[in-house]
């Protein structure tokens, strides 16, 4: 820029009346706190540029390129001077070129560039395309930051200390104060292995509240099951005629051979259930599914017992039930015949993870061992050379000799204690013996 | 540690039976593992297997410590019970606090009221949430984790994070994502399973260049883990 250009501009600036000495230097200047802000808007840079542009020489290209470099080294100036962040520095850089390259376009389409409030049409939306990619580069740059923060923390087996804001800081103490007791409190023996009756107990108690969140009305339907059958039983034999069979009155009769094959039942068709479908609590070290089987074992032996109780009180209060001569005894073949059921179930189990389309053909077997089990006759009724088919289930001989507990009058001759405990422990060992080979066939889910 | 003996496996995946572990011995010692392989299909059976959810057909597994269940799995997240009652039978098995374990819980998890109603009923990020916070109660030595860390920025994320930094220094992680970030973000070594084999490789790096993660084919149909999906890139939740 020549002395005379400069007198030139300096005369044109005069004619304007509201013109004072110095008063141009801050619409050309630019103004370094708002420059590099996070939001500011292009006009931060754009009006310095285009107040200097039309205070020089700006005919030839040649002359607004020196204005532009002048700019240019004015901003990088100011970057080195306030030591600005390099991504920011950047982005006043890019913004500047957008700017340069916009107004470049319509000086040299003609537009009237100098005209109060001009700005070329499409700065905005370029500026915002510019920000929004600077937005995008920060947050990157910020996560490749927090990754070699967690990585550097992997590495020496530190922790990373993760920024929270002052109400979670507190939370986070509090935490770590709950985990400080539950870890304190550890037993020592969870290093070990845990004790199975723990877990099973656990388990038991998981598997009540379970039953009993979905239905709390679902206990009363055990007792429907027994007295349907039982009142069927009862009446076959009262409508015969028949009030009492070798000495056991009928009503307690049936009573004893419904409710405890219903038992039976269920505790197979539950505990099989339990072995193959249980697959999600086993996720839990300790929990088997020999386990679930047992659990729903147990659960349905404790709940016909209970059914047991309310029966024969209530038959009994109502005079239709006589009381066994030895709760003792009864109750050990309940729960024997319990077992049985037990055993049953974990075996169908077993088989059922190598066939699945075994437990259809469950109640199918159920309901053949049940004609074969004791539940409506004993073997004593009938005639002599029928009484084999009969007594080589074990379960028959459960039933009778549970009968003999009950009743004074009926001793069974043809139950044998000693066939059916063998028969128990065998059935055992070969449900055990299958679950073995099953087992590693159930995955947890 | 967990030790490896002897372990061959052929459990039924997929519809058949499938070749899963072959007379492996392998001491894991105290280290932070990603589980690679080029069939991620076969990693749930595997972590089964390490956790000793489920006993291979020969050979045994043996923990000196404790190690966690399968951290992510909501398998036992469902059905009727609620989660008190899930966290009370957690604490009875593990011999902990219970009190103290439902305040733990309660404390973290974004929504306790949940905790009182049925899992059935709970919303994804619930289960995922109970999840990963029932399983910094008991004292665990070996952390293994299927599925994705939480990342969603959120204070359960911050919270949950924060203390389970601290819990796992000097303990070990044996983690299987399909997540790299995750993978390369947490760990040191490749626990390797291929051919049958499981070993252990130095050089995460390449172990990831070998065996780039992928979600399993398994998964791919519904959506899996990622249920704090849209969040990739953020991994701490700031």
């Amino acid at each position: 820029m020549s002395n005379e250009d400069r007198i030139k501009g300096w005369r044109s600036r005069r004619k304007d009346s509201s013109y004072a000495v110095g008063s141009g230097v801050d619409a050309w200047r630019l103004d370094p706190t708002v420059l590099f802000e996070a939001k500011a808007p292009p006009a931060v840079l754009f009006k310095p540029l285009l107040a200097r542009l039309q205070g020089e020489p700006h005919d030839s290209v040649a002359a607004r390129r020196a204005v532009y470099e002048a700019v240019q080294a004015e901003l990088d100036a100011e970057i080195a001077r306030g030591k600005v962040d390099e991504t920011v520095a950047d982005f006043s850089r890019r913004r500047l070129r957008i700017i340069v390259r916009l107004l470049e376009q319509d000086i040299r389409a003609g537009v009237e560039v100098f005209a109060p409030g001009y700005m070329p049409a499409k700065l905005v939306a370029e500026d915002q395309r510019l920000a929004d990619a600077h937005a995008r580069r920060v947050e990157r740059r910020k996560q490749d930051e927090a990754r070699d923060a967690r990585r550097h923390a992997s590495r020496n087996d530190i922790a990373l200390e993760v920024e929270l804001p002052r109400d979670e800081a507190a939370d986070l103490e509090i935490l770590r104060q709950h985990l400080r007791v539950l870890h304190d409190g550890h037993h020592p023996r969870m290093a070990e292995r845990r004790p199975v009756g723990r877990t099973l107990l656990a388990l038991f108690v998981f598997q009540l509240r379970v039953i009993h969140g979905e239905s709390r009305i679902a206990l009363l339907w055990a007792l429907v099951g027994p007295v349907v059958l039982l009142t069927l039983i009862s009446s076959l034999y009262i409508l015969m005629g028949t009030h009492y069979i070798l000495g056991m009155d009928v009503q307690t009769f049936s009573l004893l051979g419904a409710t405890t094959w219903i038992m039976f039942r269920q505790i197979i068709f539950r505990s099989s259930a339990a072995y193959i479908s249980a697959r999600g609590i086993l996720n839990f070290q300790g929990v088997t599914p020999l386990m679930c089987a047992l659990v729903q074992s147990l659960i349905y032996l404790s709940i016909y017992l209970v059914v047991f109780a309310i029966l024969i009180s209530a038959g009994h209060a109502l005079g239709f039930i006589t009381l066994p001569i030895s709760w003792g005894g009864f109750v050990l073949f309940v729960v024997l015949m319990g077992c049985c059921g037990s055993a049953m179930g974990l075996l169908f189990g077993s088989i059922a993870t190598f066939w699945h389309f075994y437990l259809r053909l469950a109640p199918v077997i159920e309901r053949f061992l049940q004609i074969f089990s004791g539940v409506f006759f004993v073997s004593e009724q009938l005639p002599e050379h029928l009484r084999p088919w009969v007594l080589w289930s074990p379960f028959a001989h459960g039933m009778q000799l549970l009968r003999s507990a009950y009743f004074e009058a009926y001793e069974s001759t043809d139950a044998s204690l000693g066939y059916f405990l063998t028969s128990l422990v065998f059935l055992m060992v070969v449900a055990l013996a299958a679950e073995r080979l099953a087992r590693p066939n159930i995955q947890p889910m | 540690m967990i030790h490896l003996n002897g372990v061959t496996d052929e459990p039924f995946a997929f519809g058949t039976r499938q070749a899963l572990l072959a007379n492996v011995t392998l001491d894991i010692p105290v280290g932070r593992y990603a589980l690679l392989s080029p069939a991620p299909e076969m990693h749930r059976q595997i972590i089964d297997v390490l956790c000793n959810l489920r006993p291979p057909r020969q050979g045994f597994v043996k923990h000196d410590g404790n190690v966690s269940w399968a951290i992510g799995r909501q398998g036992f997240i469902r059905g009727k019970a609620n989660g008190l009652s899930m966290i009370d039978f957690v604490s009875e098995m593990y011999e902990i606090d219970a009190d103290a374990t439902h305040e733990l819980v309660a404390d973290l998890v974004s929504d306790p009221k949940t905790l009182a109603k049925p899992m059935e009923h709970w919303p994804l990020y619930a289960r995922q949430e109970f999840s990963f916070a029932l399983a910094l109660a008991p004292a665990f030595d070996v952390y293994v984790i299927e599925g994705s860390i939480p990342f969603e920025p959120c204070r359960f994320t911050r919270l949950w994070l924060a203390l389970f930094e601290e819990r796992l220094i000097g303990r070990t992680l044996i983690f299987s994502s399909y997540r790299q970030n995750q993978l390369a973000d947490y760990c040191l070594k490749g626990l390797i399973y291929e051919r049958s084999d499981l070993r252990i490789e130095d050089d995460l790096d390449q172990c990831i260049s070998r065996f780039p993660p992928r979600r399993s084919r398994n998964e791919s149909g519904n959506a899996g883990d990622d249920v704090f999906g849209g969040f990739e890139d953020s991994q701490l939740g700031i």
